[in-house]
């Protein structure tokens, strides 16, 4: 059977479809009662508020680099954290442009690629991970530091840097070096674009689940549809 | 803009052969066909306020009802699970000495086209119901192109299973 006979008959049968599946449009009344409301707004505060903080956290440490010169272990620190909640930030604007970009009426394929990219949004700690760790090291460089310089001395005389006579900045230091180049390698990896490597998919599955595995499958399905691939 | 129920209701009669076409295609048991339904009514009740008439109501309709339905699908990883033939499938009226013959075809291809991924099956929903490749291309969001190169390829892989 040829699709377009397929199709022929398919369209004969449109009358005895309605037979077989009813559509109760009297539940509708009941329907129209309940408030609209949409699971996607909770996502969307949580996201803004996220976005703030992020933003706070990155002039806070703007000013910290400003106050401390352009280099020296406190600076480097700081720069480290400036990366990491730079890429937070990115990963925050992108969840909101998905966001807002859900509108009804609107394309199948923009929706579908927009609720993908919400769905997989735990996967941005699991891209993130391994440049968590130089990052961990540098907290308890710039937080105690910082809140000296705010005036609020709740740490005491604690400086890691000149406590360990320079070896946490010389592990920092090591860290950085190591797992920089291959944290950004491996934030790059771990996305819909490399789905079609075992082991990045092994990794979204593992770390994320398979509901992200999924949507990640989905998400380079619909770019390859778009590309005509 | 306070939604007109009237206007709605009459929208829904008129085109509800679209909705019972994607739940139908969507979903192999009627259990979840009813479901399915509910939700894409209630989705297009939600958005009928943003629905300006400048624009083709069954368009904007198949836009959403598909959205719901790949969405619906998605988020309770249903499982494909298939009816025994004849039991839930469309009964051809035609000749009884090829009845049956044509009968299976026609449910074979359609188990082919519900075994399809979602998105494959939002192409094929609309090729069905006859739209054409720039409808197709509009409620898609993918070009003209893209849309002839998809179907092409589905006919392709339909084929070679229905043949298999």
């Amino acid at each position: 059977m040829e699709l377009d006979e397929f199709k022929s008959l398919w369209l004969r049968d449109e009358a005895k479809l309605d037979k077989i599946i009813r559509l109760s449009l009297s539940t509708l009344g009941a329907i129209q009662e309940q408030k609209v409301r949409s699971v996607l707004k909770p996502l969307y505060w949580q996201r803004a508020i996220e976005l703030v903080f992020h933003a706070a956290a990155i002039v806070l440490l703007g000013l910290f680099c400003w106050r401390h010169g352009g280099g020296g272990a406190y600076s480097l620190s700081a720069y480290m954290l400036l990366l990491l909640y730079g890429l937070l930030i990115i990963h925050c604007w992108n969840q909101l442009r998905s966001l807002w970009g859900i509108r009804h009426g609107k394309d199948v394929v923009s929706i579908q690629s927009a609720l993908a990219k919400i769905r997989s949004s735990s996967l941005a700690w699991v891209r993130l991970s391994i440049l968590m760790i130089p990052a961990m090291l540098s907290f308890p460089v710039v937080v105690p530091q910082g809140l000296r310089d705010l005036g609020w001395n709740l740490f005491g005389k604690f400086d890691i840097v000149r406590d360990t006579n320079g070896h946490w900045w010389a592990s920092e230091a090591v860290a950085f070096i190591i797992l920089i180049p291959l944290g950004t390698w491996f934030y790059g990896m771990v996305n819909h674009n490399h789905i079609q490597k075992s082991w990045v998919r092994k990794l979204i599955e593992g770390a994320a689940g398979k509901s992200v595995l999924k949507a990640m499958v989905c998400l380079k399905e619909l770019e390859d549809l778009q590309q005509g691939k | 803009m306070r939604p007109d129920k009237e206007t709605f209701l009459a929208l829904i009669e008129k085109h509800k052969g679209i909705i019972f076409k994607i739940c139908y295609i969507y979903c192999p048991k009627n259990e979840d066909r009813d479901d399915l339904a509910q939700e894409i009514v209630f989705n297009l009740w939600k958005a009928f306020p943003a629905f300006t008439p400048a624009a083709q109501f069954s368009t904007w309709m198949y836009r959403i009802a598909l959205n719901v339905a790949i969405s619906f699908f998605r988020k309770e990883q249903r499982a494909i699970r298939f009816s025994p033939y004849g039991k839930d499938l469309i009964v051809i009226e035609e000749d009884p000495a090829t009845r049956a013959e044509t009968e299976y075809r026609f449910q074979r291809l359609q188990q082919l086209v519900q075994e399809l991924n979602e998105i494959d099956r939002s192409i094929m929903v609309l090729y069905l119901n006859d739209k054409t490749y720039q409808e197709i291309a509009g409620i898609m969001g993918i070009s003209l192109t893209n849309v002839a190169t998809k179907i092409s390829r589905i006919r392709q892989k339909l084929k070679s299973k229905f043949y298999q």
